[in-house]
């Protein structure tokens, strides 16, 4: 009995080397895109990659996310669309098909598994859903938000740590609801209180509130990037760079909380011409490990302490832009630096949504400023040491963890933190001195209830210098209990440091 | 389980009490520093709520549209 040809997956391995030439003429061949018209797109895509990665092609592959927006879209149109998709999954050596078959080696493919990319029969916006671990890149010195996902390839069941990509099809989904889309995919993947989306309950989503139809999509404004977090879950928050005319400032250093704190940040950029949304999704290994070299940001009002506040470091942000392959690098005053053309790459930050948990109230500025007013009006540092501070929320569980497998920590500065009650999510601001930053380590904290109002009795837990702070009904004890310096926190963005897991 | 931990760290923190490690703040001072810790937050959340309006309208102006 003759097969139809999507009977079959076929399967092709190659060195990354030869994946344009073999992709553009399977391209050619499956979609009908002529070679020539797309073989700048491939090489462009992939040639941020590293050269040594195998690459395993598989035809047909039914991938949820396009499948969607073909019965939503794509088939109401006159011309035909495959329903399928080609899937790329990349491992990082050489892997022959025959191992996939062999039981000894699934350990090897297993732990050589770097993600995939789907490509997508929508010329030119061929790329779809992509997640790539960082490892599979030529240059990867960052941290960044990184989440877990399993893929069933090749009869493997098969795990990366990404952050979720793909390019806009520039018809059903632009780059806001791809934004959107990679948040979801990001935080649904990761916590049991958001699920991941479907660019049609997206579009459903913003369709009641809308005005005028959302397909085809004509973009999104940033309060419906925000309209949409929140319906998805979220207690999302707009900060517009137009508001803080004279604190340019603190508009940079509140973006930087929030990366800092490993939450992805959709970002609104504009100039005279075009608007795009991306993804701020970590930071470059910073130029300021010698923070000795930095400026001090602002002195305390009463002790005079000088701060070095690592949110004014320069710094690259790593960016999810679904125009191009994933993990971009860009500045904050040229956040589109990355481009080639003209008109995207003088695009501006004007705007930015933050999806926080529904529970977080206090907001990072008011979080970092009651930080400062307990530093400085109980703890009252000495003047003439300058301290480094590094502002972030995290977990209480995830802080609790960190502290106690730390060997630097000492024991009862352990106790006292473990032991402390916190809410789901606190705020943290973390002391180090210029001597010991570049070492990771820290030499003091304070804790803040990420779920308060912002006042002295929001702040649970203050240690600096081998001292404790505690308040008792509004009565504070100061105990000397003599702790060293313990590691600083970094479970917030994931890197090289954790193997590039989660 | 709570109970017990707070026991520990009680027990913990006389240990340094009676080491001569610790200093008690009165409540005059206390509240001294609170005060001015609450002052300087209430002046900084109504300058706060300002930016937070102007945010809003800002906001609205803001169109991102795809162009390419």
């Amino acid at each position: 009995m003759p097969s139809n040809k999507s009977d079959w997956i076929t399967f092709k391995i190659i060195a990354i080397t030869q994946l344009t030439d073999e992709l553009v003429s399977l391209i050619e061949d499956i979609f009908g895109f002529p070679k020539d018209n797309c073989r700048n797109l491939v090489e462009n895509y992939f040639s941020h990659l590293r050269d040594d990665l195998t690459v395993l092609i598989e035809y047909p592959y039914v991938d949820n996310v396009f499948r969607d927006s073909y019965y939503f879209y794509f088939s109401s149109k006159h011309r035909d669309y495959d329903r399928n998709c080609i899937r790329l999954s990349f491992f990082e050596g050489q892997i022959s098909l025959e191992s996939f078959r062999n039981s000894e080696l699934s350990g090897t493919i297993k732990d050589n598994f770097l993600g995939i990319c789907v490509l997508r029969p929508t010329h030119p916006q061929l790329f779809g859903k992509t997640m790539l671990s960082p490892k599979a890149l030529k240059n990867h010195s960052f941290i960044s938000c990184l989440g877990r996902k399993t893929f069933s390839v090749n009869g493997h069941k098969l795990t990366v740590f990404s952050f979720p990509h793909s390019s806009q099809d520039s018809e059903y989904i632009s780059c806001a609801e791809t934004s959107i889309w990679s948040i979801m995919e990001y935080f649904g993947n990761k916590y049991s209180e958001y699920s991941p989306v479907l660019p049609s309950q997206i579009v459903t989503t913003l369709s009641e509130p809308a005005s005028e139809r959302m397909v085809p999509s004509r973009g999104l404004s940033i309060n419906q990037i925000s309209f949409a977090l929140k319906a998805f879950l979220f207690g999302s928050r707009i900060y517009a760079r137009g508001a803080y005319k004279g604190k340019e400032k603190d508009f940079r250093k509140i973006l930087s909380f929030y990366i800092e704190s490993g939450i992805p940040v959709i970002v609104g950029l504009q100039n005279e011409r075009v608007g795009h949304a991306v993804v701020f999704v970590g930071h470059g290994i910073p130029v300021q490990s010698d923070p000795g070299n930095q400026m001090i940001s602002f002195k305390l009002d009463q002790s005079g302490a000088g701060i070095i506040d690592t949110a004014d470091f320069q710094k690259d942000y790593v960016v999810i832009d679904d125009n191009l392959p994933p993990y971009q690098y860009c500045t904050f005053d040229q956040p589109a630096g990355y481009y080639a053309d003209i008109k995207f790459k003088t695009l501006q930050i004007v705007s930015f949504v933050v999806p926080l948990y529904p529970k977080i109230y206090l907001e990072a500025y008011e979080g970092h400023k009651l930080a400062m007013e307990t530093l400085d009006k109980l703890v009252r540092p000495a003047a003439v040491d300058p301290i480094v501070l590094r502002f972030f929320l995290t977990s209480s569980r995830s802080l609790k963890a960190t502290i106690a497998a730390d060997v630097f920590a000492s024991d009862d500065l352990k106790e006292f933190i473990i032991s402390k009650t916190m809410p789901k999510f606190i705020w943290v601001a973390e002391f180090s001195d210029p001597d010991l930053y570049p070492l990771h380590k820290a030499n003091g904290l304070i804790i803040i209830d990420a779920t308060g109002k912002g006042s002295t009795e929001d702040v649970l837990f203050t240690a600096f210098k081998g001292k404790i702070y505690i308040n008792v009904n509004n009565q504070y004890s100061i105990y000397d209990i003599g702790f060293k310096p313990f590691g600083i926190f970094r479970n917030n963005l994931k890197g090289e440091w954790s193997g590039w897991k989660e | 389980m709570e109970g017990i931990a707070k026991i520990g760290i009680e027990r913990l923190l006389e240990n340094f009490q009676s080491a001569g490690k610790s200093q008690l703040l009165t409540v005059s001072e206390s509240s001294v520093i609170n005060e001015k810790i609450n002052n300087n937050m209430k002046e900084f959340k109504i300058e706060y709520k300002k930016i937070e309006f102007e945010s809003k309208v800002a906001a609205e102006k803001i169109v991102l549209t795809t162009k390419i």
